[in-house]
């Protein structure tokens, strides 16, 4: 009778030990650097919840019954049919202002070189063995957006969501410490030092409202796969732009999106046991995704000197860089390498634009990658 | 392992070429609505 009472302590063992402490150092990450806290806290947190040995959170076998547990029902209901990620698409887009990329639209080829990360990632990932569906989920860290990055991987390799999400909100987080060093080997100062023209007078309304609905026509026509993807991001954008709905606007903004976050965080935790996490495979994927930030920003800048041999006006190479999706975190990482080199010198729009674009970029990537691969049998 | 990899150089350089393609679609369809929006300012 008493081992049953003691079942929990007396089934401990060094993975349960070491995923606790994973969970803890989530949790450290979380509110004394604060990366990423929204996310990386309550996957922290359910991390060392679902490793206690034989935790109600999660599925267990009791005897011949199986007892299914909260985290392991949200997983079914949120993320493997994938209602968790698209609903923070709505709430992204409606917190997304896409204005400095309409005044700019040069910025979108940014959007798209940068993207390069992932496609390259997953070409890398295949050489070390992983599966083409699994090369294309730890690919899609690159889209340096975790919405997405939790979409593919749920589509394509469903035991490997874990530690990539975990790589993918972590590296997000850690834009400010990969980017610069990426940028300084590419660039020269005088590149660094490069003055944008002027942005062009104010977009109207019109313009803003017609380019959410427009944009998710087109992209759904040319990759029907991407349409939920990119729909629920321009939904939401709708909501923010047509100026009736305000309260909408509001509520995907604020409560949706934290409500979402929340449920988001600890049902990817479920996927961290430590059966599934503490694999060798888990540091190639972190290994990967950090390389996949490191192609995408490369990318995003040699694009951007590729163009400037052709353009008059020459474009700061750094905004390349921004045509990632790490929204702001990205543009505010540009704008401050130009104030260093040249404190007259103010890039926060023009990167804000290409980091937009960025994100439209990856969702986009996203929904070609299952477009062209999850059709294929391995 | 190579063949997957062949496999996966000739996915990704496709799924990033049709990417950078809609983007520049985008691009011109943005640089057409701002001409038809923006005539008189």
């Amino acid at each position: 009778m008493l081992s049953e009472l003691f079942s929990g302590i007396l089934t401990l063992s060094w993975g349960n030990l070491v995923m606790i402490a994973v969970g803890a150092l989530l949790i450290y990450l979380a509110i004394v650097k604060k990366y990423e806290p929204a996310l990386l806290l309550p996957i922290g947190f359910g991390t060392i919840l679902v490793n206690i040995p034989l935790s109600s959170a999660i599925d267990q076998m009791v005897g011949a019954l199986q007892h299914r547990g909260v985290l392991s029902i949200f997983f079914d209901v949120g993320i493997a049919t994938e209602i968790f990620p698209l609903l923070i698409f709505i709430a992204v887009g409606a917190m997304i202002d896409f204005t400095p990329l309409l005044e700019n639209p040069v910025m979108f080829l940014f959007g798209a070189a940068a993207q390069f990360g992932i496609f390259g990632t997953m070409m890398v990932a295949t050489l070390l063995g992983f599966d083409l569906k699994e090369s294309a989920s730890i690919g899609i860290i690159g889209a340096a957006d975790g919405p997405t990055s939790i979409y593919v991987a749920s589509r394509f390799a469903r035991h490997m969501l874990g530690p990539i999400s975990v790589a993918a909100y972590s590296y997000m987080s850690l834009v400010p410490i990969i980017q610069p060093p990426v940028i300084k080997a590419l660039t020269s100062k005088k590149e660094r030092m490069i003055k944008m023209q002027p942005m062009p007078c104010k977009i109207p309304r019109i313009v803003k409202i017609i380019f959410p609905i427009c944009i998710t026509i087109m992209a759904s026509l040319l990759a029907p796969t991407s349409a939920a993807l990119i729909g629920f991001l321009m939904f939401g954008n709708l909501l923010r732009e047509c100026g009736v709905l305000e309260g909408l606007s509001k509520t995907a903004q604020s409560e949706l999106a934290n409500l979402v976050t929340i449920l988001l965080g600890l049902t990817i935790a479920s996927t961290m046991t430590a059966d599934k996490f503490l694999k060798p495979q888990t540091l190639m994927i972190l290994g990967l995704g950090l390389i996949a930030f490191v192609f995408d920003t490369a990318a995003g800048v040699l694009f951007a000197k590729f163009l400037n041999i052709f353009l008059k006006n020459k474009l700061n190479p750094m905004l390349g860089a921004a045509g990632i999706s790490a929204f702001p975190m990205s543009a505010r990482v540009i704008h401050k390498m130009g104030l260093q080199e040249d404190p007259t010198n103010f890039l926060l729009m023009y990167a804000a634009g290409a980091n937009t674009a960025g994100q439209i970029g990856s969702v986009l990537a996203g929904g070609i990658l299952i477009s062209l691969i999850g059709g294929i049998r391995l | 392992m190579i063949k997957t990899f062949l496999m996966a150089l000739k996915l990704g350089l496709t799924g990033y070429f049709f990417l950078v393609g809609l983007l520049v679609m985008f691009f011109l369809f943005v640089k057409l609505l701002l001409k038809l929006f923006m005539r008189d300012k």
